[in-house]
């Protein structure tokens, strides 16, 4: 009785689920493509503008004269009220008609009509960064841990000092958030790679924290989704958590705060 | 007891494959939010060259250039057809502020080097010219001073316009004033199809606002007069659109009213976006004054575009100050007086 009842509400599911829209795939994979939104907005530095591209065909060699987008009616509004025009330059790139400065502490909004499609973002600048302390963890790698603030997100880099030329960590270890402030939180960079990596260059290394809006953290864990699965353990499933809204949009415009290099 | 687990874990997992069939992995609803009108009124004329904050403002011409250049010129005079019939500049050709932007589209108007709109005073020819540089007639300049500067016979207006009210001065201090905080753009609305039409269209529309070249008392749409200003200054945010050493010259006695704050114009062009425009308050009145009342005329065009509600301080200093201006090092060349009347002929009827 009980193999039947079990038969029976099998069928029922396989029923139920049919709910689900199949679609015949076809072997010509149709191409969607995307509007592609980059801006970083640094506190205390000029503002280097937002560029506006759309993806190629895959297959199509990138080429930026093809992906930009020249037409679009965009501004930024500072904490609400202030609205600055960006206009198309070069390369999708569109920027304020003089230069201004980011100003920490300020929430940036990003509002663009492109081709009657309305795209939007949003977005906090943080301040500086406050490092209470910072160690070298047996030249492996450094750690700081910095106070945290409501709204933002932490990641740490380590970095030899060389003028314009400085080596710098190529990414964040991770990107950290606090659940309750006031709090401190501990970063660390990643791996400091061969040679450095002896007590000889031990003094040269710096840490550099970085302060950003937390709509990266969310970007920052997701950034590998998506992407051909390589590797099954880091790579595929889901989505990226962009943090510009619109149809077929991508993208990031996100606020980010530098702070200063530390020495251990 | 086991059977019924069995059937209770087999009911469990039914359900939970009936609700899963019909999530899908993601729902991020597309945010659907339009952008401001006046934010791309802002972007349109910004894209356009940003007339009011370059080097091309105040777009004025003299009358001696234009008696130079007569036959090259066209000359459209937009005082009412009566005062036209009573004396106008030989050549000229009467439109009325409504008139001019459907004339200029209806003429190849890039064929004359210059344009040039004339008022009685100059003041409404500034506002209009303002309207038409902003269209896309980039051609097109007030003449300095209007038919004032011509001839003396139209020159009683000005003349009488000069005037110090040293009553008032009492209450003006040097004491410089900050720009109020930013307000939100003004909330216009817009019709048409692409952004160009849309804001084209409004500029149109503006064409049709009444602004007076002279008045003798009260405000109107656009222009107000300095008595009646100096009466009303908590109705208003009282902004000095000029060099700085309008609203505080210490060695020419020159202070501003109380609670009036300065704009610098280009090259300074405190009224861009990048900088105070929005300090310019939407839920308030604005009187605008520069030295002789024509700089603020194409000011307040620029604003009233955007949906400011803006005024000219008509005559500007002259009206206000006028025997400090007449010893000022930096603007006694813009005090109206009897040498910028040149005489010139002109002639009478249609």
């Amino acid at each position: 009785m009980v193999k039947y009842s079990c038969i029976v509400l099998l069928a029922l599911s396989f029923i139920f689920n049919s709910c689900e829209t199949s679609t015949d795939v076809s072997t010509a994979l149709k191409y969607q493509e995307y509007t592609v939104i980059d801006a970083k907005l640094s506190a205390g530095k000029f503002f280097e503008g937002v560029r506006i591209t759309h993806t190629l065909p895959l297959g199509e060699e990138y080429d930026i004269h093809k992906a930009e987008i020249i037409d679009a009616i965009a501004y930024i509004r500072e904490n609400g009220v202030k609205v600055i025009p960006i206009h198309y330059t070069s390369e999708g790139l569109y920027k304020t008609i003089t230069e201004i400065h980011i100003k920490a502490g300020t929430q940036y909004e990003l509002f663009a009509d492109i081709n009657g499609k309305s795209v939007y973002s949003s977005t906090f600048v943080p301040d500086t960064p406050v490092v209470n302390q910072v160690f070298n963890a047996n030249n492996n790698y450094l750690i700081a841990e910095v106070s945290a603030k409501p709204n933002e997100a932490y990641g740490a880099a380590w970095i030899i000092p060389r003028g314009i030329d400085s080596l710098i960590a190529g990414d964040f270890h991770s990107i950290l958030t606090a659940n309750h402030f006031p709090s401190d939180i501990t970063l660390r960079t990643i791996d400091i790679p061969a040679p450095y990596n002896t007590p000889a260059y031990s003094d040269l290394f710096y840490i550099k924290v970085f302060a950003f809006d937390k709509a990266y953290k969310d970007y920052f864990e997701t950034r590998t989704s998506s992407e051909p699965i390589e590797e099954t353990f880091t790579s595929g499933g889901g989505a990226v958590a962009w943090n510009v809204y619109g149809k077929n949009v991508i993208g990031l415009f996100i606020g980010t705060a530098e702070g200063y290099m530390v020495h251990p | 007891m086991i059977q019924s687990y069995k059937i209770l874990l087999s009911l469990i997992l039914v359900v939970s494959f009936n609700f899963n069939g019909c999530l899908k992995d993601k729902i991020t609803p597309p945010a659907d939010i339009p952008i401001n009108d006046a934010g791309e009124i802002l972007f349109f004329l910004e894209e356009e060259g940003d007339y009011i904050n370059s080097s091309d403002l105040p777009s004025l011409t003299d009358a001696d250039e234009v008696y130079s250049n007569m036959h090259e010129y066209l000359l459209i005079d937009i005082r009412p057809s009566e005062e036209f019939i009573s004396g106008h500049i030989e050549g000229a050709i009467n439109k009325q502020p409504s008139q001019l932007i459907s004339f200029l589209d209806s003429i190849d108007y890039k064929q004359y080097p210059k344009i040039i709109i004339i008022s009685k005073n100059g003041q409404s020819s500034a506002f209009y010219t303002c309207l038409l540089r902003l269209y896309g007639f980039d051609n097109t300049c007030s003449m300095n001073y209007g038919m004032a500067a011509w001839n003396a016979a139209f020159s009683d207006e000005w003349l009488n316009a000069l005037q110090t009210d040293y009553e008032l001065l009492q209450d003006y201090t040097n004491d410089l004033f900050p720009k109020p905080a930013s307000t939100p753009l003004p909330e216009v609305s817009l019709s048409g199809t692409s952004l160009e039409d849309k804001v084209k269209q409004r500029i149109k529309d503006l064409t049709k606002t009444e602004f007076e070249d002279n008045l003798i008392d009260g405000e109107s749409t656009a222009v107000i007069n300095y008595g009646w200003l100096m009466s009303n200054t908590e109705k208003f945010l009282i902004v000095c659109y000029d060099s700085v050493l309008l609203y505080k010259d210490v060695l020419a006695g020159i202070s501003h009213p109380e609670n009036a704050v300065s704009f610098h114009p280009f090259p300074h062009s405190e009224l861009s976006s990048t900088e105070y425009l929005q300090s310019i308050p939407s839920n308030k009145k604005s009187a605008f004054y520069s030295t002789n009342g024509q700089l603020s005329g194409f000011v307040v065009a620029y604003l009233r575009v955007l949906g400011y509600d803006a005024k000219s301080v008509l005559f500007g200093a002259n009206n206000m100050y006028y025997d400090l201006l007449l010893n000022s090092v930096s603007f006694s060349d813009e005090a109206f007086s009897q040498s910028k009347i040149r005489n010139y002929s002109f002639v009478t009827g249609k």
